[in-house]
């Protein structure tokens, strides 16, 4: 069954649409993360234009951050002045990428500069990724064989660089007081990558904020939630006025398909073990990486291509 | 639908023009509405060749051409080269009001022929079709192939069907992402080659209803439609997590 899109003006095929979303949705779910970076890469590997893809998924971002948020946010698990200067920062970071977006789809070069970014990006986070967590695997193994108890994972020192920067700032929730420089340099750069790639970047937020500013772990994940709905809602609002690919109807089909997929994934996450996960999850961003990294080395078959400009 | 070709019987009955050949055509319909089904649509085109009595009959065959030019639009054509081990787009040509749509069907006839045939009907109306040589050609050939793998550029020798030696039909296939707007139909008859006469039709493409109306929204008033779009994401996202957490 197909659907017309009306701004992307094309038909699609509901139900692969839906699949996609209800996919992503439960690695999202399974994993913890927003699951941006796959939805992205799949809807432009299905042949959606790159640039509505990464419009469209900002606010399907949205809505699979926000009921999270919100969970967290009853609990009073949200460091609020911490997400409010992200997602202050963060939307400046927002028009500048919305912007960059924009003029490199009038020049015809979004679709590989999406690809280089992807590359570098996902093949980055992927090997550290699985680094991490195959050592962590290893880790525990071999404790388990001493009969102790396995260890968590370090957290680093106490004192880094970071904390040794001006312009302190008091976050009473997080029980940190640091410097506000770093925090703003996070949300700039993660929301304009963000709203360039049609990531929500938890999955580089949270380590940033776990491993650099060394907040809490009890307020981490609701903070970076809160502050992805906030930066996600400006991406949305930036792309639908600067490029105008935002597709309502995909993004509600991946809305549906996400939200549900989430609810399987979180239910099917509570019987596997976290190292295991990661392992899973750094080698899957590893492979979406790795594809995007064929497409620019591997000679095209057509070498030529198409941008419409104006009508 | 009937009455128009009601019209048309008429017309071909009563005839009365004053050359010696007169083309009369019409399409099945001048309006496609696109909405959420929309998925391309096929529209006939049906013609007849009137001849009056004073006419001497010819001996030559008549031959049809019906050129369909879809709305003008401006295209970035790109091609690829390997800088620092990676393909990038590289050296561009930029083609502007460009048809994004060109169906070209006719009545069996060899390439070259047809290519004649086009050649003097541009001619006639004073156009020049020695577009698109030397390095722009293959530019243009690359866009020209990548319309046609979409079925946006159709060269359909033989589409046009004689039904008898003077009532014609062919078949304007639309695909589902067909550009929205103007579509001018041009039909040409020929005889020995010879341009005898023309008939202009045209056909809208449009969006409808819903489809319309978000479309026109998310131009004309680009702030508000962002607002609302995430509106709808947050109201999805909180509705999902409710219906989930109390089942």
């Amino acid at each position: 069954m197909d659907i017309y899109l009306p701004i992307a003006e094309m038909p699609v095929g509901v139900l692969l649409v839906l699949a996609m979303g209800v996919g992503v949705g439960l690695i999202s779910g399974l994993f913890g993360v927003g699951g941006g970076f796959l939805m992205t890469p799949l809807l432009i590997f299905a042949g959606i234009p790159p640039a509505v893809a990464v419009a469209s998924v900002t606010p399907q971002i949205v809505a699979s951050s926000a009921s999270g948020a919100l969970a967290y946010f009853r609990r009073r698990q949200v460091d609020l002045k911490l997400a409010g200067i992200l997602t202050l920062s963060g939307s400046f970071g927002a028009v500048a990428g919305a912007q960059l977006f924009a003029l490199l789809g009038a020049r015809g070069q979004l679709s590989v500069v999406i690809a280089i970014s992807y590359t570098l990006f996902l093949a980055t986070i992927g090997a550290l990724m699985v680094n991490e967590s195959v050592r962590a695997v290893l880790r525990n193994r071999a404790a388990r064989k001493r009969g102790a108890t396995p260890q968590p994972t370090r957290r680093g020192g106490e004192h880094g660089w970071v904390h040794r920067l001006p312009l302190k700032v008091r976050f009473r929730r997080s029980r940190l007081y640091i410097s506000i420089l770093p925090v703003v340099g996070l949300g700039v750069s993660i929301s304009f990558m963000g709203t360039l790639l049609g990531i929500g970047g938890g999955f580089i937020m949270l380590p940033a904020l776990i491993y650099l500013l060394k907040v809490p772990t009890s307020v981490v994940v609701g903070t970076s939630l809160l502050q992805i709905v906030g930066v996600m809602s400006m991406a949305t609002i930036m792309h639908s006025v600067a490029s105008q690919t935002v597709d309502v109807l995909l993004a509600f089909i991946l809305m549906i398909g996400g939200v549900l997929g989430a609810q399987i994934g979180a239910s099917l996450g509570q019987s596997l073990r976290g190292e295991q996960l990661r392992v899973l999850l750094g080698l899957l961003v590893l492979a979406v990486g790795i594809r995007f990294a064929l497409d620019l080395i591997v000679e095209p078959s057509n070498l030529y291509s198409v941008t419409v400009i104006g009508g | 639908m009937i009455a128009r070709w009601a019209i048309l019987l008429a017309l071909l009955v009563v005839g009365g023009a004053a050359r010696s050949e007169t083309l009369v055509a019409d399409l099945s319909t001048d309006t496609i509405s696109v909405n959420s089904e929309f998925g391309g649509m096929d529209i006939a085109l049906f013609g007849v060749i009137q001849r009056d009595d004073q006419t001497v009959a010819r001996s030559g065959r008549y031959d049809v051409a019906v050129v369909v030019k879809g709305p003008g639009q401006d295209v970035l054509v790109q091609k690829k080269a390997r800088r620092a081990g990676i393909w990038i787009n590289a050296e561009g040509v930029r083609f502007q009001d460009i048809p994004s749509y060109l169906g070209v069907f006719t009545t069996p006839a060899s390439p070259q022929e047809i290519t004649e045939w086009l050649r003097s009907a541009e001619r006639s109306k004073g156009e020049d079709l020695t577009l698109y040589t030397g390095r722009e050609g293959q530019f243009y050939e690359a866009f020209s192939a990548q319309q046609r793998e979409e079925g946006l550029y159709l060269n359909e020798i033989g589409a046009v069907e004689m039904l008898t030696d003077r009532f014609f039909r062919t078949v304007i296939p639309l695909p589902g992402d067909a550009e929205h707007g103007r579509y001018d139909v041009e039909v040409l008859l020929f005889v020995e080659g010879v341009l005898l006469n023309t008939h202009q039709l045209e056909f809208v493409v449009a969006k409808v209803g819903v489809e319309q109306s978000v479309f026109s929204f998310s131009r004309t008033q680009p702030l508000l439609y962002g607002l609302s779009v995430v509106v709808l994401a947050l109201v999805t996202g909180y509705v999902g997590g409710v219906v989930f957490r109390r089942s």
